[in-house]
């Protein structure tokens, strides 16, 4: 059964501006939320705005939204940045819901998700140019990306949904 | 008190110390780690399905894969030293 992620921009220009970005939902794993529900914590999720990044090798938000969801931390690994140092970073679990086409109606998924946390470098860069993380080769193991610049779109289309357990 | 990543953050110590001894035999696999090698798996969902069922959110485990970590790049950009 295959569902499709489509792009929600509309032109060209768009698309080469803002590049394949994809909107969702981010917040902890089935089984950290009801710990935190045990333990009288509610946080929402978070609107996300992550950008499909062929080049990464692992998908990423920053460790100040990851901190503040609560997400569950899984072990660090090494990340190179900007400094060409690698440094520790937390890889942390997630679930990311994001909106599919499926053969009859949209269905909203919930994606299990390892994400990096890494620091923020946002501060001089313009709001609408900032996306709250990367969506990396890890997560489009799954996917089949196709990007079509002339049509100003993108999809993401899978034949096995991996949803949350 | 020690906090969750400081608990997470001293088994991960403890994992890259028994990483010689875990990659002969499970090589590549995923493990769970708490004090030792709790559970082995091909993938990280099936590792992190069997952590939810038998450890505490808290108990500061460890999921990895049994491999010598490498530094990976943000983003290809990087690799290339592109970066502004």
């Amino acid at each position: 059964m295959t569902h499709v992620y489509r792009c929600p921009l509309g032109s060209s220009a768009e698309l080469v501006r803002h590049g394949p970005v994809v909107l969702g939902k981010l917040r902890p794993s089935r089984e950290v939320r009801e710990a935190m529900q045990m333990r009288g914590e509610v946080v929402p999720p978070q609107q996300v705005k992550l950008l499909v990044d062929t080049g990464a090798s692992f998908s990423m938000v920053s460790r100040s939204l990851a901190t503040g969801l609560g997400l569950q931390p899984l072990r660090r690994h090494p990340v190179v940045g900007v400094s060409q140092k690698p440094e520790m970073c937390w890889v942390y679990e997630a679930t990311l819901d994001l909106w599919l086409e499926g053969p009859s109606s949209r269905v909203e998924v919930a994606l299990p998700l390892s994400v990096t946390g890494v620091a923020d470098a946002h501060a001089d860069v313009p709001h609408d140019a900032v996306v709250s993380g990367l969506l990396g080769r890890d997560f489009l193991a799954s996917f089949v990306l196709h990007y079509d610049g002339p049509r100003a779109r993108f999809e993401l289309r899978t034949d096995r949904v991996q949803a949350e357990d | 008190m020690a906090t969750l990543e400081d608990k997470v953050a001293a088994q991960h110590d403890r994992f890259l110390r028994a990483l010689p001894q875990l990659r002969t035999g499970h090589d590549g696999e995923w493990v769970v780690f708490l004090d030792t090698a709790r559970f082995f798996a091909a993938d990280e969902r099936a590792a992190l399905r069997w952590a939810h069922a038998n450890l505490r959110m808290d108990a500061g485990y460890v999921v990895a894969r049994v491999e010598e970590p490498e530094p990976v790049f943000l983003s290809a950009a990087l690799a290339y030293r592109l970066a502004t």
